[in-house]
């Protein structure tokens, strides 16, 4: 999951000029003890689980990067 | 059978000259502006009063398998059409109105070409136009129920997860968070409104969730083997 949720910052880092500075930030708030534990999903994970989980976090990414719309 | 046989045929027309336009230039003389307009009034009209009046059209009656297959391909060419020409601004409006009421009622195979057709509604509205508040709050009710509803079933075995709805109705949240405020000018507030963020952090725990009881599942097999 993490790597997927990394695939999507590179991408927007790329395409979309995303600041190293948002970036980490964003990073940080995901690799809370909630969400690290769910490393292992990464290569195992079926692709249609994978599918849902990228769009929800490239949202989750979108908002908490705007610093806005979250929570 | 021989209407959802023409819609079938328009929809792959419409593709090609979508794909012809883009990289040949337009060739409106044959098929004119007025024309694909002409057809998302009368596609769009269909959709509504197949569901609407119950009663029939042509030999199709409302709620049946074949009035539902009629409906997603009218639905597929609305989604074709909407890419390809310059729809009047309140076309969302009418469209969110009629879904907001009747959305939930749809079969999963109607519901995800109208979530792709929203979504393109509202990737391809021209800045100037700016989406009126209830139209939003339409779209959000019709999405967040509809993430709400599939979350539900996200943990439930005998049901297949509904991938499709799920990325489209996320899709339709990211097209409203990438127009911003210029587009959809309180999508920031409504998004807290109807607690955006939550439900999406909810079914990524529930994919996560099932995602790990399906590769427990797989381990524990593989240890039996």
């Amino acid at each position: 999951m993490v790597t997927c949720f990394l695939h999507i910052c590179t991408f927007e880092i790329f395409h979309n000029g995303l600041s190293e500075e948002s970036f980490l930030k964003v990073l940080k708030a995901f690799l809370d003890p909630e969400f690290c534990d769910e490393i292992i999903l990464v290569s195992h994970t079926p692709y249609k689980y994978l599918l849902v989980l990228s769009h929800g976090l490239q949202l989750i990414y979108r908002m908490v990067s705007q610093e806005v719309a979250w929570k | 059978m021989e209407i959802e046989n023409f819609l079938v045929s328009l929809k792959q027309f419409l593709r090609v000259m979508h794909m012809r336009n883009k990289y040949s230039g337009p060739i409106d003389p044959v098929f004119p502006e007025k024309t694909k307009l002409a057809i998302l009034q009368y596609s769009t009209k269909a959709f509504f009063e197949i569901k609407d009046s119950g009663a029939e059209a042509g030999n199709v009656k409302s709620g049946t398998d074949n009035s539902d297959t009629l409906r997603c391909s009218l639905a597929e060419v609305m989604c074709q059409l909407v890419h390809q020409t310059t729809f009047e601004s309140d076309y969302l409006d009418v469209l969110m109105g009629w879904l907001a009421r009747n959305f939930a009622e749809d079969k999963v195979a109607v519901q995800i070409p109208v979530l792709y057709l929203v979504r393109g509604c509202i990737e391809v509205r021209p800045q100037p136009n700016p989406i009126s508040d209830s139209t939003l709050e339409n779209t959000l009710r019709v999405v967040v129920s509809s993430l709400d509803r599939t979350e539900k079933i996200l943990d439930h075995p005998s049901f297949p997860i509904p991938v499709a709805i799920i990325t489209q109705s996320l899709n339709i949240l990211i097209a409203i968070q990438k127009r911003g405020s210029s587009v959809c000018p309180k999508w920031d507030s409504m998004f807290k409104q109807y607690s955006v963020a939550a439900i999406v952090s909810s079914i990524v725990r529930s994919t996560i969730s099932v995602s790990r009881s399906v590769l427990d599942y797989k381990f524990n097999v593989s240890i039996l083997m």
